[in-house]
Parts: structure tokens; C-alpha cells; sequence
């Protein structure tokens, strides 16, 4: 070669190196113009109520994050997901989301059981997942177990109700003869394993009996055989459809006039619908305070009815702190691979409360309450709340 | 034993409803062999219907007629429709075009009425007959007797009208009935529509007693009145009657002494238990086929 070869050849060389340093300086440095967001929950099926409150309350905090400035600049995007509350159609959401490069994490689930099968598909795919609802005790083994550093949920595990129902069946109300109805997934057998496990050395477990969810209507069979124990309350671990038709079909084995206390999940107004008349007086435990009178509760709550013409529950709630959530995640510089451990940091102030993180990404020190039926709507009941959550 | 009086009467109830779709189940594959998947779900669109009908103010009287009159439509829709082209075809061919149709009436009510399971409007009568301890409901006895006339009066018409003549006569040879005059087509829409009302009434029953009505009823109904059919001896009438308060007795007796959460693994043990130990069922006649 000769040398005026060689020092073109050096120049061109410097000249190609520097443009890949320049474009990779331009690839870092170059904010994305949107942040999209999946939602995965369930927008159909025999728990759609669920799904609908949460795509309202994660909508509404998403338009006026918006409204706001975005999310450094930029906008903040909701795709929402349909795992109709059930395992294998959240496995089937999650695959579709993982090969989807544009989404940033994913918001949800509100069912402990489609947020457990979709966990490991993200974990291996690399992205995080933050629910506002998925409440089972069980997601806090995997998470512990696996190591999965991909999850947080903003929502207190069942691992603290289940407690406090049988703290308000046995201290509050003084009931003795406790029975359980429990539907037979990972929501409502991890709640009646910790009920079990909670009951005070005076009183008895004289019933516990099973049903499918969402497939189970007739709960006839169940209902006569806690009813031939002659129990003086009863608690119902489950989803708002099953508990309502359940509820419905008490009177006719004689079980009227029993106290129900319903695990959180039932605290919807399609429960009420289903389950008619024999409703009044059921206590229901709930994870969201809608009476909470800090100025972020009562803000939201008014912009909640402002914008839908209705009252928020709790997927309203948890789900609207969600993207605020995300967006305080990415102001401190998370970036999709880390996501979850940024959340895990934080502490965070909204209408449920305040939010802090343990290492497993579960929820400290939050406490929920208990409301009463009284004529067709739910009512906050300060004696039960306080029973409840005594330590 | 006061607990199996009233798990038995549970039984008796579901039974009596799994009684009356099994039997419009059989009578269709009695008269011309075929199995009509799709019976289950036009049940379902009729109590959709019904229910419908009372939610915008109609009497009990006008809207039970409209969901009956509903379910003799789509009965005779889905004969004319999806069975009549294919009668003279390969088994397998009706059999695969009633999924279909199930298929298209299970997704189209979804998207008129929801996914969700609504409540059934009207309270239904829940007085208590207490006997001896055991406590009994009202409504569980209407859901007996009203199945036993309905039965009772298809029984009648099979044996001794003159249209149970003709239908009687295509069941033993259609080929020959229609050569002897019978109007097949008429005979066998006929058919549809009688079993669709009789599913109809299970259906309404159904959604009143267990206060639920869903889209997926058709499904679980269609599941539960088929293993009724098989265990009574498809092609049975009394056999499906019999089956259907022996399948509904022995799944509230599972959950009652087993474990609850079994209905559904009852439906298909006994199945399987029906096909291994004798395929005919309770009340069935032999196949013979020439080889």
C-alpha cells in the first residue's frame, strides 16, 4: 500500500468511527416521543366490572398526565388487554404483549390468578409488571422464591385480610361457628387457608365448602351442607358474580338471616344486582376507602364522577395512581429492564393512601375497610373497619 | 339423613331441569339421529329473550310465550338452515354444522346482552316448606311438576297424536315415510321447534331457580343434558327423563358427601361410566349395525 492509501484509509476509518459514536450519542440521548403502557385485565367475562373500572381510572389519570406535560415531555399511551380473569387467557394477553417492542411495562393484573400465569412470561421476557389489585398471598411465594425483580403491587396481600375477617366475625361481632364458601382458585383458596389458620382458639370452624368460579351456578348443594353445621356466620371468599348468585340462593336452605362477611372482590355494585334482597346487611371488606378525606382522595373522587357520572371503587382507585406511578418512575430514569426495582423505591401518596415497597414489591402498612349493605348500596361502617383492623 | 332429604331434593330440582333439555335432546336424535349441539344455546338465546321481554315491562304471560315462540323460531331457523342441506350426507356433517351454529348463537347474544351474568328479575318464590327438619322450597317442587307435564304431554303427543304417527314412522324409516307420503319437512321442523320449547321452559326454569342467566348457560346446559341423554339411553324419552333426575341426584350427592367443587367431574365419570359399562344406557335400545 501506499501511504497516501494508508492515511485515506486511516481517515475513512476515524470518519466511520466517529459517525457510529455520533449515532450512538444520538440513540442514548434521544427521549422516546410516547411511553405506551399495556393494561392487562379482565375486560370480559363473568368479572368485566373489574376490568371497566380499572381502564377508567387508569385512563383518567393517563389523559390528564397528558394534559400535563406527558411524561418528561412526552405522552403516556394506554393499550388495554383482555385476560377474562383466567389463567390461560392471561398467558395468551402476555404473549401478545412481549411481542409487542414498542411497550414500555405493563399495568395490572386485576385477578391474582391471570397476574401469577403472566409473571413468568414477562420475567423472561424482560418486562415489568405493576398491579393495583392482585391481592393473593401466592404472588408474594413466586415472587420470593423465583426472585423475579420484575413485579410490585401497590394493593395489600390477602395475607391481611383474611385476618381481619375473622377479627370481625369473632371480636367485632362475637360469632363462635364460623363456615367458609371459597372458590377454588389461587384468590379464593390462598383467603381461606390464612382464615383458617387465624381463628382465635374459642371460636370453630364448623363448615368449609368449595365452588368453581364463574362456572359453579347452583351453590344449592354447598349451601345445604354449611347450613346442616348451623353456623352463626358465614365468609365468602370470591368474585363479585359468584358471591352475588350465591347470596341470592341463601334463603331457600334456610340460611336468611346468617351474617356474610365477603372478602374484597365483592365490593362492586354488580354483587348487590345479583344477589337481590338477601344483600342487606352483608358486610364487605374493601381495599379502597372511597370516604378517605385527603385532599388526593377527595380531588379524585370528584374528577372520577365528573368524568364517568359515577362512584370510583377500588380498581379505580389503585388503577389511577398506576400511571402517575410510572411516571415518577421514569422522571428518577428507569428504563423498561429495571422499571419494577425503580417502583420498588419509591414512596408515593394517592387516593388509597400512601404507598411504600418491602423487597418483594408487595405494599407496607396499608389497611383496608369494611362496609355494610344498607338499602341496595354500600356504606362505610366505622365499628367493623375498626374491628378489623385492630391488632 | 335430614341432610340427605334436602341434598336429594336439590338433586331433584337441577335434575328436573337437565330432565327437560335432555328430553328435546333425545327427541331429535330419536327421530333422525342427530345430535343437536346447537339445543343448548338456542335454550339460552330464548331465556335471554324472556328476560328481556320482562326487563322492558311485559307480563310474565306475554314474555315466557315470546321466549317460547323464540325458541320454536330458532329451532326451526337452524333445521332449514344448517341440518336440511346436509341430510343426506355423512354423520359427521350435521354434527359439525350444530357446533357451528351453536357457535354463531352463543357470540351473537354476547354481543347483544354481555358477557356478564345478570340476575333474574322478579323474585321467585322462596317459601320454605319445612318436613321433618328438612327444609324444602316451593319453587323446587314447581320445577318438578312442571317438568313431569311437560314430559307427560310430549309423551302424549309422540304416542297418540296423529303428528307422534308420522314422527314415530321417520324415526323407524324415513326413506319409506316420505314414499308413503308424509311430509318429512314439516314433520321434522316440527320436531326442532317441540324440542327447542321444551329446552325453552328448562332454560327459564333454570334462570329463575338459580337466579343466573348468561351467556354461557347454553354450554353448561348443553354438557349436562347430554350426559343425561347417554345415561338414559339416547334416543329414549323416558330414558332422558329418568336420566336427567339421576344425573342432577348424583351430582348434588358428590358435592353433599364427597367434596364440593365435583359437579362437573360427576357429569364425566358417569359418561365415560355409561359408554364403558353399557354404551345403550338405562333405557336404550341396542344399536344393530350391518356390517
Amino acid at each position: 500500500m501506499t501511504s497516501t492509501m494508508r492515511r485515506s484509509r486511516l481517515a475513512g476509518i476515524a470518519v466511520a468511527t466517529c459517525c457510529v459514536a455520533l449515532s450512538f450519542g444520538a440513540v442514548v440521548a434521544q427521549a422516546r416521543d410516547s411511553y405506551t403502557f399495556a393494561v392487562i385485565a379482565p375486560m370480559s367475562g363473568d368479572s368485566a366490572a373489574y376490568g371497566l373500572n380499572l381502564q377508567r381510572g387508569t385512563q383518567l389519570a393517563a389523559d390528564q398526565i397528558n394534559a400535563n406535560g406527558g411524561v418528561s415531555g412526552s405522552k403516556l399511551i394506554l393499550e388495554f388487554f383482555d385476560s377474562q380473569c383466567l389463567a390461560t387467557q392471561a398467558a395468551n394477553a402476555a404473549s401478545k404483549i412481549v411481542s409487542d417492542p414498542n411497550i414500555f411495562g405493563v399495568l395490572g393484573d386485576v385477578c391474582s390468578v391471570a397476574t401469577l400465569a403472566a409473571l413468568p412470561i414477562f420475567n423472561r421476557a424482560g418486562i415489568s409488571e405493576i398491579s393495583g389489585d392482585a391481592s393473593s398471598p401466592n404472588i408474594t411465594e413466586v415472587v420470593k422464591t423465583k426472585h423475579y425483580t420484575n413485579f410490585a403491587r401497590t394493593i395489600p396481600s390477602d395475607a391481611q385480610v383474611a385476618p381481619g375477617m375473622v377479627r370481625l366475625a369473632t371480636a367485632g361481632l362475637h360469632k363462635r361457628r364460623l363456615a367458609i364458601l371459597y372458590g377454588n382458585d389461587g384468590f379464593g383458596q390462598p383467603l381461606y387457608l390464612f382464615e383458617k389458620e387465624a381463628l382465635p382458639s374459642d371460636a370453630e370452624l364448623v363448615a368449609s365448602e368449595t365452588y368453581t368460579p364463574a362456572t359453579t351456578k347452583d351453590f344449592t348443594p354447598q349451601l345445604t351442607k354449611i347450613a346442616a353445621a348451623k353456623p352463626d356466620v358465614i365468609l365468602i371468599d370470591g368474585y363479585y358474580s359468584d358471591a352475588g348468585t350465591a347470596v341470592s340462593q341463601l334463603p331457600r336452605v334456610g340460611l336468611g338471616g346468617v351474617t356474610i362477611i365477603c372478602s374484597p372482590g365483592i365490593d362492586h355494585a354488580e354483587f348487590i344486582k345479583l344477589a337481590g334482597p338477601p344483600s342487606e346487611g352483608v358486610y364487605v371488606f374493601s381495599a379502597y376507602d372511597a370516604n378517605n378525606t385527603s385532599p388526593s382522595n377527595t380531588n379524585f373522587v370528584k374528577e372520577f364522577r365528573a368524568k364517568y357520572n359515577t362512584e370510583p371503587n377500588e380498581q379505580a382507585a389503585y388503577g389511577y395512581e398506576l400511571p402517575f406511578l410510572m411516571k415518577l418512575a421514569i422522571e428518577k430514569g428507569a428504563t423498561k429492564d429495571d422499571l419494577a426495582t425503580v417502583v420498588r423505591s419509591l414512596t408515593f401518596v394517592g387516593p388509597s393512601g400512601t404507598t411504600k415497597f418491602d423487597s418483594n414489591g408487595d405494599v407496607l402498612g396499608k389497611t383496608g375497610v369494611v362496609t355494610r349493605v344498607e338499602n341496595g348500596a354500600f356504606k362505610f361502617d366505622a365499628a367493623a373497619t375498626a374491628a378489623a383492623n385492630a391488632k | 339423613m335430614v341432610e340427605f332429604f334436602q341434598q336429594l331434593a336439590n338433586g331433584i330440582a337441577a335434575g328436573s331441569i337437565y330432565a327437560l333439555v335432555a328430553v328435546g335432546y333425545t327427541l331429535v336424535f330419536g327421530v333422525l339421529e342427530l345430535i343437536n349441539f346447537a339445543h343448548g344455546d338456542i335454550m339460552m338465546v330464548s331465556t335471554f329473550v324472556t328476560v328481556a321481554a320482562v326487563n322492558l315491562g311485559a307480563s310474565w304471560a306475554l314474555a315466557v310465550f315470546l321466549g317460547l315462540a323464540a325458541g320454536a323460531v330458532l329451532g326451526l331457523l337452524v333445521e332449514r338452515f344448517a341440518y336440511r342441506p346436509l341430510r343426506g350426507a355423512d354423520r359427521m356433517a350435521p354434527t359439525v354444522t350444530a357446533v357451528g351454529a351453536a357457535l354463531v348463537l352463543e357470540n351473537a347474544a354476547q354481543l347483544i346482552w354481555g358477557p356478564q351474568t345478570n340476575p333474574f328479575p322478579g323474585t321467585v318464590d322462596n317459601h320454605l316448606i319445612l318436613l321433618g327438619g328438612a327444609i324444602f322450597t316451593v319453587f323446587q317442587l314447581i320445577i318438578l311438576v312442571v317438568a313431569a307435564c311437560m314430559a307427560g304431554l310430549l309423551f302424549i303427543i309422540v304416542q297418540y297424536s296423529q303428528w307422534g304417527r308420522y314422527m314415530r314412522a321417520i324415526r323407524d324409516d324415513l326413506p319409506t315415510a316420505e314414499l308413503v307420503g308424509i311430509s318429512v319437512n314439516r314433520i321434522v321442523a316440527f320436531i326442532y321447534a317441540l324440542g327447542s320449547v321444551l329446552g325453552v321452559v328448562g332454560g327459564i326454569l333454570f334462570a329463575a331457580y338459580y337466579n343466573a342467566v348468561y351467556v354461557g348457560m347454553g354450554f353448561a346446559a348443553t354438557m349436562n343434558a347430554f350426559v343425561a341423554a347417554v345415561l338414559g339411553g339416547i334416543g329414549s324419552l323416558k330414558g332422558a327423563f329418568v336420566g336427567g333426575l339421576l344425573l342432577g341426584v348424583l351430582q348434588a350427592l358428590a358435592v353433599g358427601y364427597i367434596a364440593s367443587g365435583y359437579e362437573n367431574t360427576v357429569s364425566f365419570v358417569v359418561m365415560i361410566a355409561v359408554l364403558i359399562i353399557r354404551p345403550a344406557g338405562l333405557f336404550g335400545r341396542p344399536q344393530v349395525s350391518r356390517v
